[in-house]
This record gives structure tokens, sequence and C-alpha cells, in this order.
């Protein structure tokens, strides 16, 4: 899988959801940052074919989402979690996985079956595949919908938010997951949480109203506050962030507060921080 | 514990916890005589299956009469006839009289557990060192495999030319 | 118990163990492990089959009949899966009708047929609930699948004014009408498809209302202007202008989900940008 936009815009009415993206994305995980507003979910809808864009191109291994026939071949390589979640509430869960799976054209029953229970297994939610979702606590429904995107062993993932209303521990679960799925496939998700795509993404883009403000490896992103990020004494005021840590000393970002600095190793999230500090307020769309 | 005619009972109510103690009791001994009534390893499973699946969605076929057993044979066995018909490349199943109860309980008569060590010193050595590792010290397929160095599945079918030898060995 | 190690080539060979023997199986992993690695079958294999049997559902009455009729599963299943054809749905429009039906045995032979004037009320409430983002909670997973849109459009409309139809049929009967005759079918058919037209674009809601405001606006227009409202409202001038009527929005809406390539956002395409 490789994918590739160039040029892609996106306006509702006067409003510029994307303005002029490009961006080549290869095998592995990709993570999307950013505030809210700054494009994810329209870039995501992009992806997962479901929005064409104003003004651009784009192509999923050499698919053009614009034309039908390719459309078509692409959804049948796709694995795709919206943002709103929408499940029906009295379908059991597995109920509700198989009839996207045999949307998905597995049209053999009982393979089918098979696989509905292998993609439950995936997300630990076999044992309450006869519950009705209506039943489900957040979390549990939010493995409902990474389930029916897994279900047809789809070579592009397109997941928004997938971490979202998961407790720490299924979280820890999905990731490694994740990293299973990641080899042989493009996985691209979007997170507001910086600490998701240091652990399990292979690159990072970062959105920003709109355009994208970095794109690279965490490492790189991580690089950037090589340097800045500093343990003191005393608060720093005139930083970026500072906080009390439990140690008692101040973890500053930033330049090198005044009086006795130690240099800290920086994180992503610091990387982070600092590569959105320099950008402005992101447009709201 | 519960017998086996209180996971039917428990199978009538829905209990998928029932179906699965239910399967690890019987799916062994179906499974291998089902092996032994075809020759098509995908029609045996697929009979297994089935066999199941009828009891889960129709616990109420079995009247409470007689051995909870005979009645998975008798659903697994009508469904390997049914599934062999529609399949040309099959030779029919074996017919029931030589793998039934009778057949059963001059093996089970004649067991002791002596016999069967007898039977498994008479292996070849490779086939007995396997079963003595598998069957009799219960070390796991895959960490005998890793202690051996050999594949998994070529330690199955020793595995299975062992199991049929003592098998015969017994019956003679 | 003690492990019966020595019975367990022979019960995987097809033995009857006695009852103690397979309970035992059943909770010793050690002897499970044994007799599963000896099995000529993958009994975990097999397992995963039974167990996503056991726990798949049954299909429902209209899902298995239109698989008996030759429909594709998936079709069948999206078909069976439309939200206005749930049995509230169903009970709602079919209590509606049947009041009206009632109604006119009481009083037969008196001015315009509440049957025939209600079905296009009722086809309208329930087509503007049967497709788009609004109505069906998992549009957008849906949207993202190789289902056509255009397929997934037509079959949805169809479904629901056949089921619609049936309805109308029956109380037309119910209330001594003729049953089968061309006045309820095509303005059905036109206030639906207006319905579902506005549905898909804005809400269902307002796409119901829209249906409902068109209607009412038409039987009330033509009451108080004409003596003989039933020509103005079914004559052959009014049948073809619903024929043609509903064709041009039928296209219409056709030519908008092929255009958006199978995702309408609608008015609530911005919110969630």
């Amino acid at each position: 899988m490789r994918i590739e936009l160039r040029g892609v815009s996106k306006s509702y009415g006067a409003v510029r959801a994307l303005d002029s993206v490009d961006l080549d994305l290869s095998h592995g995980i990709t993570g999307l940052l950013g505030p809210n507003g700054a494009g994810k979910t329209t870039l995501m809808r992009i992806l997962a074919t479901l929005l064409s864009p104003s003004a651009g191109s784009v192509r999923v291994e050499g698919l053009d989402p614009s034309k039908p026939r390719d459309r078509l071949e692409l959804r049948r390589r796709l694995g795709y979690l919206p943002q709103d979640l929408g499940l029906y509430p009295r379908f059991t869960v597995f109920e509700f996985v198989d009839y996207l799976a045999i949307l998905k054209e597995l049209d053999e029953r009982r393979d089918r079956h098979r696989r509905v229970r292998a993609a439950l297994a995936a997300v630990g939610l076999e044992d309450v595949a006869r519950r009705k979702i209506k039943t489900l606590s957040g979390g549990m429904a939010r493995r409902v919908g990474i389930a029916q995107a897994l279900v047809a062993d789809p070579s592009l993932l397109v997941l928004d938010e997938p971490t979202a209303g998961l407790d720490p521990q299924q979280r820890a679960r999905f990731r490694e997951l994740l990293a299973s799925l990641g080899e042989g496939r493009q996985v691209v998700l979007s997170t507001h949480l910086v600490e998701d795509v240091a652990a399990i993404c292979t690159s990072v883009v970062v959105l920003w109203g709109g355009r994208v403000a970095f794109h690279g490896t965490p490492q790189d992103l991580r690089e950037r506050a090589a340097g800045r990020v500093w343990s003191t004494a005393e608060p720093s005021p005139g930083a970026l962030t500072s906080w009390r840590t439990e140690t008692g000393a101040y973890r500053v970002v930033g330049d090198r507060p005044a009086g006795d600095a130690a240099e800290l190793p920086p994180t992503v999230e610091d990387g982070y921080l600092l590569l959105t500090s320099g950008l402005g307020e992101p447009v709201h769309a | 514990m519960r017998t086996d005619e209180e996971l039917i009972a428990a199978m009538a109510d829905g209990d998928r916890g029932a179906l699965e103690l239910l399967y690890r009791r019987h799916s062994p001994w179906l499974a291998g005589r089902l092996a032994r009534a075809t020759s098509s390893r995908d029609l045996a499973e697929e009979a297994l299956q089935d066999c199941f699946v009828a009891a889960w969605r129709n616990p109420r076929s079995w009247r409470g009469e007689g051995d909870v057993g005979a009645w998975l044979w008798a659903i697994a066995r009508r469904r390997l006839a049914s599934l062999a018909r529609k399949r040309v490349d099959v030779p029919s199943p074996v017919p029931d009289e030589a793998l039934g109860e009778a057949a059963d309980q001059q093996a089970l008569a004649n067991l002791d557990a002596a016999r069967v060590r007898a039977a498994v010193d008479r292996l070849p050595s490779e086939q007995r060192d396997v079963v003595e590792r598998v069957v009799f010290r219960g070390q796991r397929l895959v960490d005998v495999a890793r202690c051996l160095g050999v594949p998994v599945g070529t330690l199955k079918s020793r595995l299975h030319r062992a199991r049929r030898q003592i098998r015969a060995e017994m019956d003679a | 118990m003690s492990h019966p190690r020595a019975l367990l080539p022979l019960i995987a060979e097809g033995l009857r163990p006695p009852e103690d023997v397979r309970a035992h199986l059943a909770s010793c992993e050690s002897c499970a492990d044994a007799v599963e690695a000896l099995s000529p079958l993958d009994l975990g294999y097999v397992w995963d089959g039974v167990a996503s049997e056991a726990d798949a559902p049954r299909p429902g009455v209209l899902e298995r009949a239109l698989v008996r009729c030759g429909v594709g599963d998936g079709t069948a299943r999206f078909v069976a899966a439309t939200p206005s054809l749930r049995p509230e749905w169903l009970l709602a429009s079919a209590g509606t009708l049947a009041l009206a039906a009632l109604g006119m045995a009481a009083r037969p032979g008196n001015g315009l047929s509440l049957v025939v004037l209600l079905a296009p009320v009722v086809a309208a409430a329930l087509v503007a609930f049967a497709y788009g983002p609004a109505s069906d909670d998992a549009y957008e997973l849906v949207a993202a699948t190789p289902l056509s849109p255009l397929l997934a459009l037509l079959l949805r409309l169809a479904v629901v004014l056949s089921a619609n139809s049936v309805l109308v049929l029956a109380a037309d009967v119910v209330a001594g009408g003729p049953g089968l005759r061309p006045s309820w079918f095509l303005p059905m058919t036109f206030v639906a498809l207006v319905a579902a037209g506005v549905g898909v674009r804005t809400s269902p809601l307002l796409g119901a209302g829209a249906g409902i405001a068109l209607w009412s606006a038409a039987v009330f227009t033509t009451v108080s202007l004409s003596e003989e409202p039933e020509r103005l409202l079914w004559g052959a001038v009014a049948q073809v202008l619903y024929a043609v009527g509903s064709v041009a929005v039928l296209a219409a809406l056709c030519a908008l989900v092929v255009r958006s390539g199978g995702f309408v956002t609608g008015a609530n395409e911005r919110r969630t940008a």
C-alpha cells in the first residue's frame, strides 16, 4: 500500500478544512495528530473514499477514489472506523460485525462466521458476542467498531480516534493488536493522544489549520525538543510549559531558564508542544 | 460437577459454557470415530462441527434416554452421511456397525493399562518417544518439538501412526 | 481421579470412554492437550467453527424469505436491516391505515377514501426513514463497504414502498374499496420519493414533513377549489403528473447518490468536519 496526496484541499462553503495537503505514506502505522478542527476527520474520510477533495488528487496504491471502479476496489481493501461510530443497538455484537462482513462481500457463511469470531477475539469481545449492542459500555462499543474494521482482513486500515473511550488497559491491548496489524499493511489512525503515536506509530503527521505542519518519525518529532527541556529549582513563567514534578524540581520546556538548569531528555510530547507553539492559533473549521 | 444431562438442560437455556464443556468431553472420541468412518478429514471436521451446532440449536431433540454420547454419535453419523452424499469425490462412510458400540465395549473390556504400555513399547522408537513425552508425561507438543528440534507436523504424524497401531493391537 | 493416560490414544481413535473419564478430559488441561495432539482432527479449529455458528444469530423471517427468492445474502441482510421496517414502524403504519379503514367501513360510500388519502402520508414517513445518514445509524460504515450506493438506495426504497403498498392494499380492501386501483399507487410513490429526496439531503423528519405538507396542500387545494376533488387528485392528468414527477425525483436522487460516491452527508457534513 502506498498513499499519495497531491495538493488536496477540501472546503465546506467558506471554511477550508484541508489546504493543499501533500503527503506520501508507505507501509506501517501513520499517526495523525492535531487539535479538533485541524482537518483530521476530513482527511480520514477522504482516505476512506467517503469524501472527494475539492481540489488535488488522491492515489492509494495507484487507485484513484474519484473513479467509481477504483473506488469500489479500494472499498474492498479498506477497513474503516469512523469517529462518530453508529451501531445498531438491537443487533447482537456478533450480528453487527457479521452484517458489515457480509456487506464486505464475505459470502461464504461458515468462513465469514469464523472470521467474525476471530475479529471479536482480537479485540477481546468473544465472550460478549451474543449480547445486544445497547447493553455495552462505551469502550466495548468502540471495540465492536475496531472488530468490524478488521473483519475482512483489509490491506488499508483507516481508524479515526480508535483509542477514544478506551481505558488504559484496553489502550495497551489495542496498541499491541495494532502493532501486530501494522506488519504488511497500511494503517492510518488519528488521535489527540501524543502517547499513542509515540508508542506505536512508524510515522507522524501533524495537521494544523488544515495544513501539514510536520511529517516524520516520532523520533524526529522528539528531537525537535532536544536541548529545550530543563530541570530547575524555580518555576519559569516565560517558558512554554513549566510544572512541578514529583521530585520537587520544575520541568521546563522552552529556552534555557535563568539560574541553575540541567538538560533533560525530551519526549515526543515536548516535540509536539514546541512544534505547535510556533504555529499560532489553529483556524477552527 | 454437572452431568451430561445437566449440560444439555443448560444448553436449552442458552448457556454457551455448557456447550463448551460438552465439546471438551465428547469431541475427542467423536473425532476419532468420524475420522475412522471417512477418509476425508474435511468432511469429518465438518460433521463434527455440525453435530455440536445441531446439539446447541436443538438440545430438546435429546429425549433423556440412554447416553448423551450415543445421541451425539447418532447426530454426527447422520451429518457425515448427508455431507458425503453431496460429495462425489469422497467414498461413502464406513457403516456404523463396524465402529459402533459393540466394538467399543469389546475394546473397553480388553482395556488394561499394562496392555497399552506393552503396545507402546512395541512401537518404533521415534513414535514411542513422542507418545511417551506427550501422552504419558503430559508435555506440550510445541515444547517437545522445540526440545527435539523437529517440526510439530512431523510429531503429529508420528502420533497418528502410533495411535492407529495401538488401537489395532488392542482390538486384536 | 488420576490421569487416564493409557486411554487417551484409544479415545483419539474413537473409543467412547466412561463418563468419569470424559469429565476428566473437560477439566484437565494436560490430558486435553495430549488428546488434542493425538486427535486425527483439529479439535481447536472445529471448536472455533462450533462457537462461531452458536454465536451467529439465525437470520430473520424477511431475510430468509428474500434468500429463498434468490436474493444474494448481502443484499438480503441489507434490506432486512432497513430502519423503517422495524416492527414498531410497521405497526404504527398499519395502525394508522387500519383506523382509516375501519372509519370508512363504518360509514361507506361517503366521498373521498380516507385510506387512499392517507397512503402517501404513511409512505412519506416510512421512506424518509429508510435511507440516509440521519436515519441509518451505521450509514457511514455501510458507505465505506463495496455495496453499490445506488443499489442500496433503490433496494431500500423498493422494499419500503412494497411493504407500504401491501398495507394500503389490505386497508383498502377492509374499507370496502377495490384494493388494487391506480388512485393510490402513483401519488403515494411520488410523495414518498419527495420525502426520501428531502430526507437524504436534510433530515428524515424534514423529509417526511415535506412529503406530508406537499400532499396535504394538494388535497386541501383541490377540495376547496373543486366540486369533484377526486377527478383533480386522481384523474388521468394527475396520474401522468405523478408518474413524471416520480421519475424526475428518482432520477435526481440517483444522480445525487452517484455523484457523491455513495456518501451523502447532507446538512451534517460541516458539523463533523
